[in-house]
């Protein structure tokens, strides 16, 4: 099956910074990839270039972003603006700052279908209400006459999801969609958009920090530090064998440990801190996270290492992780 | 005697005419050297609650007791000696350090207030506070912005210390900060317990955190307690649905545990006139939760829920 989605070696930098380096990665067609890593780790960067959603300052370095065939780092402004809201589609963070607070909700989603398809106002309209009903707002027709401000926080990104559903793209870029979101509404939100993924057959961008996110609503986790990928796997493979020390750092550091059914307390378990902070790997010519690693050895700080495949299908750029592995990989085949 | 003593403490809101109760009658006590845990949603009164313990607002009623001294309607001079026994860390590591300030100074401001030794021995305890929460010497003469929100949030740690206070409230001291963060400020916090024989109250909505710091947890739904119990016994028998509703709803690591089904309808509002303030939203509502609101009582030894049903 030929990807939706194909980014090959994209970097993107501001002047004099270059803040993702050259990332690799598909997205399947009806899939969830979720993109996985701190603040500042070049996430959010990489998803709003797939977009050509960049702040004025930064640029595309280099690479190619293949969509249905299209490289949208080539593309013009007008075929972007074609695709985006219609076959890409981004649902952001912040519901409030995101919707227009002087137009009514059923207007904005008008307009979002009267954008990309020949329909009247009044069957945009009725489209809206549609839209707003399959979300799970009650009372959609009266629903679309108010404005954001009368919505709560899990209501107005559920008006979000409507938005960008509205022209069943192929493809959702969920930016921290549940960040904002108290922990029963972020379930909701978030298997309100599994549901429609499932129904209109598209594939999500799910960027988030939180690993309980990833693992309840992702197929295939990314996980990004200081502007690379340092790890790819399935989630079930991803969880149950972490290779990139950073990522068995981050899952050692969760209050909540797979293997435990309660969890950790702080009487019985300490929690494993990964020492220092991000900003050492600024400086470093090889791996990004040789600084903070407890594994570190000389080769490690000579280059940063590529990413390479293991036996399960993860893929993983640490060079010890490749040596322990790479005689079973030849072995296979 | 317990270190701090709550009973049936409000805090109001008064907004264009319209008073809202964001701390609805609380009750709870923390014993010395214990942490409490204290979880909702945004919106439940949590914070409000803290702020009013630490008499940062004003109770309308209600009795808050510092090893059984009543502080809840002292003046601002007569509550200078109990402030130094109860001090705060707040969410926002940017956000709470005054910018142009060394930290040095942020240090001796509340040691200078209290007339706490002279400058020579302000600076000396500054020294031992700054190496305790783990930063170098030279830490004191820097500005906030010189350093990352973990090392902030270790200064806000050192501040609230310098003190010696015997309780600590923390609003969520972990929530702006990243995973790999957390643990080091968690284990930090954990540490100084065990040092320097500190309570905690422990504010925050993120219940993974919660399970892992508390040793008892009080649930708070729209201004009252709705559970409390030791940590062990909330995870693993949660009587309240709102407690259930939430730890089901709280995403775990691991893709091969089946999530379970989260039985909640709509978001946190006003409370409804009468009757259980959980109602609307709960799977379980019948007549007498319209009729009558459930108060907290024992359901096991050392376990109370406010649930009809529980």
């Amino acid at each position: 099956m030929a990807p939706l989605l194909e980014v090959r070696d994209l970097a993107v930098g501001f002047p004099g910074q270059v803040v993702v380096h050259g990332v690799s990665f598909h997205i399947d067609p009806g899939e969830t990839l979720a993109l996985v890593g701190e603040s500042g780790c070049g996430k959010s960067m990489t998803a709003f270039a797939l977009m050509r959603l960049l702040p004025p300052t930064a640029r595309i370095l280099r690479g190619q972003v293949l969509f249905d065939g299209t490289d949208l780092v080539a593309a013009s402004q007008r075929v972007m603006r074609d695709i985006l809201g219609k076959r890409i589609s981004l649902i952001q963070q912040e519901p409030m700052t995101s919707l227009n607070p002087v137009l009514t909700v059923g207007a904005q989603i008008a307009e979002v279908i009267r954008r990309h398809e020949p329909v009247s106002r009044a069957a945009a309209h009725r489209r809206a209400e549609e839209l707003l009903d399959l979300v799970g707002i009650p009372e959609p027709g009266r629903r679309a006459k108010e404005f954001p401000h009368n919505f709560s926080g899990g209501m107005r990104q559920r008006v979000m999801v409507a938005m960008a559903v509205a022209c069943q793209p192929r493809l959702i870029i969920a930016d921290e969609p549940t960040t904002a979101l108290d922990v029963t509404i972020q379930a909701q939100v978030l298997d309100l958009l599994d549901g429609l993924r499932g129904q209109l057959g598209m594939a999500v961008l799910l960027i988030t920090h939180d690993l309980g996110v990833v693992a309840q609503w992702a197929d295939r986790a990314t996980v990004m530090y200081a502007g690379r990928i340092v790890e790819q796997a399935p989630v079930r493979p991803f969880f149950r064998r972490p290779r990139h020390p950073y990522t068995r750092g981050l899952l050692d550091a969760s209050v909540n440990e797979a293997g435990e059914a309660d969890g950790a307390h702080y009487t019985t378990r300490r929690l494993n801190e990964i020492s220092g902070s991000v900003a050492s790997a600024a400086a470093e010519p090889g791996c990004p996270f040789a600084p903070r690693c407890r594994e570190m050895i000389q080769a490690c700080r000579a280059a940063p290492p590529a990413l390479e495949p293991m036996p399960d299908g993860s893929e993983v750029a640490c060079i010890i992780a490749a040596r322990t592995e790479a005689p079973r990989v030849a072995a296979v085949g | 005697m317990s270190l701090l003593s709550v009973d049936g403490l409000r805090t109001r809101y008064v907004t264009r005419g319209r008073a809202i109760n964001a701390v609805d009658g609380v009750s709870l006590e923390v014993d010395r050297g214990e942490t409490v845990g204290l979880v909702g949603e945004s919106g439940c009164g949590k914070s409000t609650l803290g702020k009013t313990i630490l008499r940062l607002l004003d109770p309308v009623e209600g009795s808050i007791r510092i090893r059984g001294h009543e502080i809840a309607d002292l003046g601002q001079h007569a509550l200078m000696p109990f402030r130094s026994q109860m001090q705060m860390v707040f969410q926002d590591p940017f956000g709470s350090l005054n910018p142009r300030q060394t930290v040095a100074k942020l240090l001796t401001t509340p040691l200078k207030v209290h007339g706490r030794g002279n400058r020579a021995e302000q600076h000396r305890r500054a020294l031992d506070i700054i190496s305790r929460v783990g930063l170098p010497a030279d830490a004191l003469d820097r500005y906030p912005h010189e350093f990352s929100g973990g090392q902030r949030q270790r200064i806000g740690i050192a501040r609230a210390l310098v003190l010696e206070p015997d309780l600590i409230i923390c609003d969520e001291p972990v929530s702006a900060l990243d995973l790999s963060i957390q643990a080091q400020i968690l284990n930090l916090l954990v540490d100084l317990k065990r040092d320097l024989g500190l309570s905690y109250l422990f504010i925050s909505h993120d219940l993974s955190v919660v399970r892992y710091f508390a040793d008892r947890v009080l649930v708070m739904y729209l201004g009252r307690i709705v559970e409390s119990a030791g940590h062990a016994a909330l995870w693993q028998e949660p009587r309240h649905p709102y407690t259930r509703a939430l730890l089901a709803a709280a995403p775990w690591p691991d893709p091969e545990r089946p999530r379970q089904p989260v039985a909640l309808r709509g978001e946190l509002s006003s409370a409804a006139s009468g009757g259980c303030r959980f109602r609307a939203r709960c799977p379980h509502a019948f007549d007498r939760c319209e009729a009558e609101e459930p108060v907290l009582r024992t359901v096991a030894p050392g376990h109370w829920a406010a649930c009809h049903l529980a």
